[in-house]
């Protein structure tokens, strides 16, 4: 009975019409960054992030979610047209959507594409709203070793599911870590690495940092790689909705997508694009024909798309339930919430019900929007997407400045996002990724505190963190993913040697 | 044409000296005790920790050759070359200038010499840019945007 009373409370506050609105601006301005390749949700939002500081907290979050989950709607628009993913987690879906759109089933595909995503949105919040208040509740046992303990699991997980190497995700949590240690030390009140610079007193902005690195080093990127005229095909998209034959063959990789997806969204640095990935392995994995999986393969799309949908929502609950982040678009919303004075965490559900249950029901309101939105105007995405990137990117550029300057009206801000614009540009051309750094980054500050905190409070012994049950826990699962990954690694190099040693015995 | 060997090179080096930078800034700061952690605890051990990570990366970029250019050409380079100028000189002349001529400099240069526009499509969309986000920040959202020599 809770749960209904506390969700009508969230629908009266999504259905005010400033909040209907933003939610609808949200959803649709996702959606819009998703169409277009090389702006994604997190440089949308970092974009739009300081308009929040002028609206209720609960409006700023709704709009900024609604970005996030109008993303992976649009996504797919892109991947099956021009076989171009308009953001991460739609790469999976090009495959077969791309195949079915050049064999005349464009329209099945974003439909399929848009139903499934819609069906999993709305499993993901249900659960979601479900999970996260009983969590809440078991989140206020946590004390500082425990809390220290989530975060070194957290960034320990992100390093293990980085694309490209752990090394090189590990140099960046590092570095995240060290980024957020700049600033004023809250129990000493003295300057640590500002430079003297005014405008680093408080730290660095996380908007500067993440519209940097996601922002400008992607535009410079593509600048410098050009990205060539969009071949976009020149199909007429008909008969969006889906036959019957259709939603039989998707029903059970919507099924299967929806659940895959909640529980990796939950996973730091998991979320929609390992969701939507494993998707596509499953279904390809228990499907009667999987020969028919790169040819145009309906449960390719309707998977991975529901999948990237539902880890949506699985992605807030360590943020409303723990207050930790589990990807960057998670981090960015913890800024929303800090900038109006919310902490994010346990106490979020109870001391914050409109935040928390406006949320909640804004993602009922929004998925159905973009159900309604998507269809129709998938041509006027089309027409979006001939827009030339030449023309785009000064646009994108000079929207990046004003967010970035309107958040304290200091130029300096700008130089902070034009600087690691610059190392976000150098970080991709040497295969670094940007997630473990921004999450390590917002993290910092929250893991030295409370690693402060408990090695007082032990006197200095690091056992605190293994004689309490949950530190011990979690630690021994950032123990475990470590050793799970330098293990083979070890039994490579191990037989390599061994191999070399045979061929010198035997010349 | 520079090889993406020598760039992984020169961002570790980077890394490398900021890690050695932050042990001493740290120190300077005071690491204080294991039971009474200093402003300087976590900086100092993390620049160790990543001191050492850099070193065993660098040591492997010196190990593997790799022939791969680091940029596709020297056309495309020069254009990013340009978008950082020029975002560099909007941002250091933003205060003087104001936003309605910074951004309207800003979209042009862009869009003509980096987006090879025509001249007419560049004030169009310069124009339309300007006067659109002036309208949006300044006046519907009521952002503080710097007014320089136009006074508004």
């Amino acid at each position: 009975m809770d749960i209904i009373s506390n969700l009508l409370l969230g629908f009266s506050i999504v259905l005010e019409p400033i909040n209907l609105l933003f939610c609808f601006l949200g959803a649709l301005f996702g959606t819009l960054t998703g169409v277009l390749p090389g702006l994604g949700p997190v440089g949308a939002m970092c974009m739009l992030f300081p308009l929040t500081f002028k609206f209720s907290p609960v409006t700023g979050i709704i709009m900024l979610s609604g970005i996030y989950y109008g993303a992976m709607y649009g996504g797919s628009t892109t991947s099956i047209l021009v076989n171009i993913p308009g953001e991460a987690a739609s790469v999976v879906t090009c495959i077969d959507g791309h195949e079915m759109a050049k064999k005349g089933l464009a329209g099945t595909a974003l439909g399929i594409a848009a139903f499934g995503s819609f069906i999993a949105g709305t499993f993901g919040v249900i659960v979601l709203m479900l999970l996260a208040p009983p969590l809440a509740n078991f989140a206020l046992k946590f004390g500082p070793p425990e809390y220290a303990a989530v975060m070194i699991a957290a960034l320990t997980i992100v390093t293990y599911l980085a694309k490209g190497s752990m090394l090189n995700a590990w140099m960046m949590v590092v570095f995240g870590i060290l980024l957020g240690t700049v600033g004023v030390d809250i129990f000493t009140g003295l300057e640590r690495f500002t430079l003297g610079i005014p405008a680093l007193r408080d730290g660095l902005g996380m908007a500067p940092v993440v519209m940097g690195i996601f922002g400008l080093g992607e535009i410079f990127i593509n600048i410098e790689e050009q990205i060539g005229k969009a071949n976009i095909l020149k199909t007429e998209i008909k008969k969006l909705l889906p036959t019957l034959q259709h939603w039989k063959e998707s029903a059970w990789p919507i099924f299967r997508g929806s659940i895959l997806g909640f529980f990796l969204g939950l996973i730091p640095g998991g979320g929609a694009v390992i969701a939507s990935f494993a998707s596509y392995a499953l279904e390809k994995k228990v499907s009667k024909h999987p020969e028919k999986f790169g040819a145009g393969a309906i449960e390719g799309v309707a998977g991975p798309e529901s999948a990237n949908n539902a880890a949506t929502a699985g992605a807030f609950i360590p943020l409303l339930s723990l207050g930790v982040p589990s990807n960057v678009v998670m981090a960015i919303l913890v800024g929303g919430l800090l900038v109006h004075g919310v902490q994010p965490g346990p106490l979020l559900i109870s001391e914050h019900k409109d935040i928390f249950w406006g949320v909640i029901a804004s993602m009922y309101v929004g998925n159905m929007m973009l159900l309604v939105l998507n269809v129709p105007l998938i041509p006027m995405w089309v027409k979006v997407l001939k827009i030339p990137y030449p023309i785009l990117f000064p646009l994108i550029i000079l929207f990046c400045i004003v967010g970035v300057y309107s958040i304290s009206f200091d130029v300096a801000e700008i130089y902070i996002m034009f600087i690691f614009g610059l190392v976000g540009y150098l970080m991709k051309k040497c295969d670094f990724e940007g997630a473990p750094l921004t999450l390590a980054f917002v993290l910092s500050p929250l893991m030295e505190n409370a690693v402060k905190q408990s090695l007082k409070m032990s006197d200095g012994s690091f056992s605190i963190f293994f004689e309490r049950p949950i530190s011990a826990v979690l630690l021994g699962i950032a123990f475990l993913s470590v050793i799970t990954t330098i293990l083979p690694w070890v039994r490579t190099k191990v037989l390599e040697f061994k191999s070399k040693t045979v061929e010198k015995a035997t010349d | 044409m520079v090889s993406k060997k020598k760039v992984r090179i020169i961002f570790n080096v980077g890394l490398l000296l900021v890690s050695v930078w932050t042990i001493a800034e740290s120190y300077a700061l005071s690491i204080g005790s294991v039971n009474d952690p200093g402003p300087g605890f976590l900086s100092f051990f993390a620049a160790i920790f990543l001191g050492i990570l850099t070193l065993i990366n660098l040591g492997k970029i010196l190990v593997t050759s790799a022939n791969e250019l680091a940029f596709s050409s020297y056309k495309n380079t020069k254009n990013l070359f340009y978008t950082v100028l020029i975002i560099f000189f909007s941002t250091l002349l933003m205060n003087r200038l104001g936003f309605i001529i910074i951004s309207a400099l800003f979209m042009t240069c862009l869009l003509r010499f980096v987006g090879k526009q025509k001249w007419s499509s560049t004030f169009a969309i310069t124009g339309a840019t300007v006067i659109s986000s002036y309208l949006i920040f300044k006046l519907i959202l009521k952002i503080q945007l710097p007014v320089g020599l136009l006074g508004f």
